[in-house]
């Protein structure tokens, strides 16, 4: 007989029943599910459907084998080189603002392992860039001051200079 | 893409979490990016594992968790700094933190600063080049990690050989080869409890210095002797590598224990104390018992003063002491002090 089903409720009422043993590698569900028990329906006010679907995704693939640890700082642009599986890999090539978004559902809803994928995926966005692609690359407005800037830049010239 | 910006979403703590997993310049970079992104890329947790592995290669290094949190405490930097020193200065007029401290060792990673006091000719049939110099020194370990320190001069023309890699007692300090037979112990007479110095054979007198993380040793009366340049300066060359960690590594690390301050004057006195034991060569009997007290003199004898060989001086530690062959692995830093003895000469 299957365990019974944990009901998770995002932002917008969806409902979602799943295993108590994927909903619990989010450390917050665990503590709430050891609280107060599996009855009830867990709300989970900060998190979208769409998010809260491919956050379970995840825990569903990585039930069983939770995914080795990512090597920092990244070796490469390239997280497959890094040590992230090639599932992983393909479950973060995704659009920035979903990525942002599972950030911030990882990090709300602690689960770790998520939030150390999606972590590395930005950084290697991030890796090998100069600042202005960067900019480029989160469509980031440069809004220092002209001083400001000047003054930034110094301070970090040293890291041109390699 | 429109004009969405995704990284606004992130609270701080996240984006600079985000930032963790990249390399210094990386993250010198992202402080550039915006206001939003600034503090973020400065704080202490991107920077740490940036530390753990200071991008430079050949050369990698490992900084302990513990490591880099003494450096973010920086009561270290009060405690054992000297305050009234180039070096320090220099590192205070960069900000607080992990990242003040990776672009330190960036650009500088450890440093020796010498100052010549005093300076005479070799006796003219040994060598008309040939000097000795009294120099205050100043050895800075700023990695987060314990390390040994070289030092020595330019060799005399003709009179060195190095050591062969099959040579059971060779030692590789950062691609110099050195013997290292014989080192100092932590004696257990009180006034050499503190000694931790060794003297190698190597180059005119290479000496080996232990230094524990974040630390700094000063030398006050420093005796180098070499080859002075045609313009009457004196090359002092220094490395500076990690020290090995005894487990996991194949070969065996001589138990020495770390330099703590002034030991090496007590060191040097140590060889002085052989010199006169021998009788010969020298004329420095009584700068050498201005150094050394006559307590500290007796605790030297006491100690069992050695001669080893002919450029070696040292305390022996047991008959059985054998230190064969092993690495010191890559030096992460070295560089040369040019003194400038001309005045003296």
């Amino acid at each position: 007989m299957a365990a019974e089903m944990l009901k998770l409720k995002s932002s917008q009422g969806e409902i979602f029943e799943v295993e108590p043993e994927v909903a619990c590698m989010s450390t917050l569900i665990k503590n709430m599910v050891d609280d107060s028990g599996t009855d009830e329906e867990i709300p989970l006010p900060n998190v979208k459907t769409a998010i809260l679907s491919k956050v379970i995704d995840y825990c569903k693939f990585h039930k069983d084998s939770p995914p080795e640890d990512i090597q920092k700082p990244l070796k490469s642009t390239n997280l497959i080189e890094c040590g992230v599986s090639h599932w992983d890999d393909e479950y973060v090539n995704i659009e920035q603002e979903v990525l942002f978004e599972l950030i911030l559902a990882a990090n709300y809803l602690d689960i770790k392992s998520l939030l150390d994928l999606t972590c590395a995926k930005v950084a290697s966005m991030i890796k090998g860039k100069n600042t202005e692609e960067i900019r480029k690359q989160f469509n980031i407005v440069n809004d220092f001051t002209p001083e400001e800037e000047a003054q930034v830049r110094e301070e970090n010239r040293w890291c041109e200079d390699a | 893409m429109g004009d969405f910006c995704g990284a606004e979403l992130l609270p701080k703590e996240l984006l600079a979490r985000a930032l963790t997993g990249l390399d210094g310049v990386s993250l010198g970079r992202c402080s550039n990016v915006c206001r939003l992104w600034r503090p973020a890329a400065e704080s202490d947790i991107c920077w740490q594992p940036a530390l753990v592995r200071l991008g430079r290669p050949p050369y990698s290094c490992r900084v302990s968790a513990s490591g880099a949190q003494a450096w973010s405490g920086r009561q270290l930097r009060q405690d054992i700094v000297p305050q009234n020193r180039g070096h320090l200065r220099r590192l205070q007029e960069t900000s607080a933190g992990l990242r003040a401290l990776y672009r330190y060792l960036h650009n500088a990673h450890g440093a020796i600063e010498a100052e010549p006091q005093a300076a005479k000719k070799g006796p003219a049939w040994y060598n008309s080049t040939s000097v000795r110099a009294t120099v205050t020194l100043e050895v800075l370990n700023f990695w987060p990690h314990e390390v040994w320190v070289w030092l020595r001069t330019r060799p005399p023309a003709g009179e060195w050989e190095p050591p062969t890699e099959e040579e059971e007692d060779s030692v590789d300090l950062g691609g110099c080869p050195a013997r290292l037979r014989s080192w100092t112990k932590q004696a257990a007479q009180p006034p050499f409890g503190e000694e931790r110095a060794w003297l190698l054979d190597c180059l005119p007198r290479g000496v080996l210095l232990r230094l524990p993380a974040l630390s700094s040793l000063e030398i006050g009366m420093h005796r180098v002797e070499g080859q002075a340049g045609s313009d009457g300066t004196l090359l002092l060359a220094w490395s500076m590598g990690a020290w090995p960690q005894a487990a996991g590594s194949k070969s065996q690390v001589p138990p020495l224990p770390p330099c703590a301050r002034n030991i090496f004057i007590e060191s040097s006195c140590v060889s002085e104390e052989v010199l006169s034991a021998r009788g010969e060569e020298e004329e420095e009997e009584g700068e050498s018992s201005e150094l050394l007290p006559p307590e500290l003199r007796a605790a030297a004898a006491a100690a069992g003063v050695v001669e080893v060989g002919s450029w070696l001086q040292g305390v022996k530690i047991s008959a059985d002491a054998s230190c064969g062959g092993f690495c010191f692995g890559p030096a992460l830093c070295s560089g040369s002090v040019e003194l400038d003895l001309s005045p003296w000469l």
